[in-house]
């Protein structure tokens, strides 16, 4: 079915909207059954996306571990973080003010940064599948070039700058490289870019990057560029809408993992006493449940959820991988969380799908510098109408 | 032998407060024992004490002759003590099912759990047509026999019941009574309970306790009691 560009780029962004909502609402439950619990804020918990995100990068590009199991590393990586954050950090102040815990969750958060930062080091990395340029311009053909340059090549907002230079001409085979200012944090500064204005390597400040197009499209992308993205459009002679497969990846694993801890909240024993503890957690012990178990699980299965998250997004987008990712899905996801009514699982898929169809229409549609502003106002707009998110009652907290 | 609970001049309190001044009080195997007083006389706080809910600062508690207090509400709720607290305190937001099924979290047999959750809706008909709703639907007294009946899914050996006629119409506190009766006399559940209404109390119970700021300051037998001159002034507004 070949498609006009505005309804491809209509497709492109829903699927990115599904993908980073997804994400935050995977990232989101991590908060609100924390919070519904032991009613803390674990500010830390976007970290855990990260170390979760790093360690499957790690994993994956020194030992060389297979990717599954290289994800199901970092979950199970992350699930220890989780607990030894419980143990560590939060445990021995919950009898103290929740001021103190919440000071304590930002010490860890920054203690976790800083410790993969001194790890890593603070380079932007990126899972090396990801860096094969399939590029793909306006509907052209799909072309494979191993070229470092066009690594860069991730999504263009319709609202983005248009080409600001031709660095150089056609190569032997007819493909030209075209400059784009492209917004770093979804693609990686700083790369190699033959011809194009050296990256800045800086992560907030929009590069740019070189697209490898060919000869005859090139005239289409003078005027306002199209949204690219080059995993979305590559088809068959590139006029039909191939499902991106990672995006697909993404939706499942999130849609499983819901569904999944849905069904353990709802049916299991282990389920029932965590309602139970968020519910009150004195009577819970006075059935039997040891709180301080329940809240070791809520960690790690969170935690673990988190990892999930951050891998799956990570293989797509490409590029993102540091120390300092987890800072904006975490900000975003507890916004999501917030809003959707904290405590509350489906609260948590709601916001954070709210919020990834926020972000990825604004960033289409009106402009990428203002997407995170669009989440915020969002969240901002719920909370004045209903202080207690969507699906959140007045005075209660769920699990 | 040792009784099955006993209170050996027991302080506790919260914060600078102290409630409980030295408290002694002992429950033998099969019996009813009423703890009566006035609002902050502490009855409240000694069950919270045997429950672990509250630490103990001084003196001891004995279960079977051991010591028991210091430990977790967790390990009291292995002994067999069940504490059906004030207030009912169910979980309003699960279903009539699963606040059984949580009253039976540490038992390991899935065929007795399902035997005496059948018990139960036997026992409170009223449950039973409304096992899939949520239990902060209930009525005030239907949501004191489920939490009664929580407490019994654990198969207490001793069962700690606060102010279970709290809020409800004379006539569904006298069924609370009878049933509460019904199950010493039926299936041998020792029963410690603090109520407010002493002239409930003492018809219950053998034996009672007068707790007045802190200290046992009256025991004995229920008839003797009830026919205390004090106590028919003080509690039974006589």
């Amino acid at each position: 079915m070949p498609l006009e560009l505005a309804e491809a780029s209509l497709l492109l962004t829903f699927f990115n909207a599904l993908t980073e909502g997804s994400t935050y609402a995977l990232i989101a439950v991590g908060y609100t059954m924390v919070y519904g619990i032991v009613k803390l804020i674990n500010f830390a918990h976007g970290e855990v996306y990260m170390v979760g995100a790093v360690t499957a990068w790690w994993l994956f590009v020194t030992p060389q571990v297979p990717l599954l199991a290289a994800l199901l590393l970092a979950m199970a990586v992350c699930a220890a973080l989780g607990l030894a954050l419980d143990r560590v950090a939060y445990r021995p102040l919950r009898r103290s003010t929740r001021l103190a815990a919440l000071i304590t969750a930002i010490g860890m958060s920054l203690v976790l940064q800083t410790t993969v930062q001194l790890t890593f080091g603070a380079k932007f990395e990126a899972f090396p599948e990801t860096t094969r340029a399939r590029v793909l311009v306006d509907g052209c053909p799909a072309r494979e070039r191993p070229d470092p340059a066009a690594r860069a090549v991730v999504t263009l907002g319709l609202g983005s700058q248009p080409p600001v230079a031709q660095p150089a001409g056609p190569t032997p085979d007819g493909w030209v490289p075209v400059a784009w200012t492209v917004d770093a944090r979804t693609s990686e500064p700083g790369g190699p870019t033959p011809g194009g204005p050296p990256g800045e390597g800086a992560a907030d400040a929009p590069t740019s990057a070189v697209l490898w197009v060919e000869a005859a499209h090139v005239r289409r992308l003078q005027g306002t560029p199209p949204a690219l993205n080059a995993d979305v459009l590559a088809g068959a002679g590139g006029e039909r809408l191939k499902l991106p497969l990672k995006d697909v990846l993404i939706w499942v694993a999130a849609a499983g993992m819901m569904l999944g801890l849905h069904l353990l909240v709802q049916r299991t024993k282990v389920g029932r006493a965590m309602r139970a503890c968020a519910l009150d957690q004195t009577t819970a012990a006075l059935m039997g449940v040891s709180v301080d178990r329940v809240i070791a699980y809520t960690f790690m299965i969170g935690s673990a959820m988190a990892a999930v998250a951050g891998v799956l997004y990570s293989l797509k987008v490409g590029g993102n991988i540091s120390f300092r990712m987890g800072y904006y899905p975490g900000v975003i996801a507890f916004a999501a969380a917030v809003l959707g009514g904290i405590g509350n699982l489906k609260g948590a898929l709601l916001g954070g799908m709210l919020l990834g169809f926020t972000k990825a229409f604004c960033a289409t549609y009106l402009s990428s510098d203002y997407d995170f502003a669009a989440c915020f106002s969002v969240m901002i707009g719920v909370i004045i109408f209903r202080p207690y998110g969507l699906l959140g009652r007045p005075g209660a907290t769920r699990a | 032998m040792a009784p099955l609970l006993e209170l050996d001049q027991v302080w506790a309190g919260y914060g600078p407060m102290e409630v409980l001044r030295g408290v002694s009080l002992h429950v033998a195997q099969g019996e009813i024992v009423a703890l009566i007083g006035a609002n902050g006389a502490g009855k409240t706080t000694t069950l919270n004490v045997i429950s672990n809910v509250v630490p103990v600062r001084r003196g001891a508690v004995r279960w079977e002759g051991a010591p028991s207090s210091g430990g977790s509400i967790v390990e009291t709720v292995r002994r067999g003590i069940i504490h059906v607290p004030e207030g009912r305190r169910l979980f309003a937001d699960m279903t009539i099912d699963e606040n059984l099924e949580m009253g039976a979290f540490l038992r390991e047999d899935p065929a007795g759990v399902r035997d005496d959750r059948e018990r139960m809706f036997a026992l409170f008909p009223r449950l039973k047509e409304r096992r899939e709703q949520r239990a902060g639907s209930l009525s005030g007294g239907e949501q004191q026999m489920l939490a009664i009946a929580r407490g019994l899914m654990a198969r207490p050996r001793l069962l700690l019941l606060d102010e279970p006629s709290l809020g409800l119409a004379p006539i569904v506190s006298q069924q609370i009574f009878r049933t509460v009766r019904a199950l010493n006399a039926e299936q041998g559940v020792t029963v410690l309970i603090v109520e407010q209404n002493a002239h409930a109390a003492l018809e219950l119970a053998q034996r009672a306790y007068v707790l007045e700021t802190g200290c046992v300051c009256m025991s004995g037998v229920s008839k003797d009691l009830r026919d205390d001159p004090r106590v028919r002034a003080a509690y039974l507004g006589e």
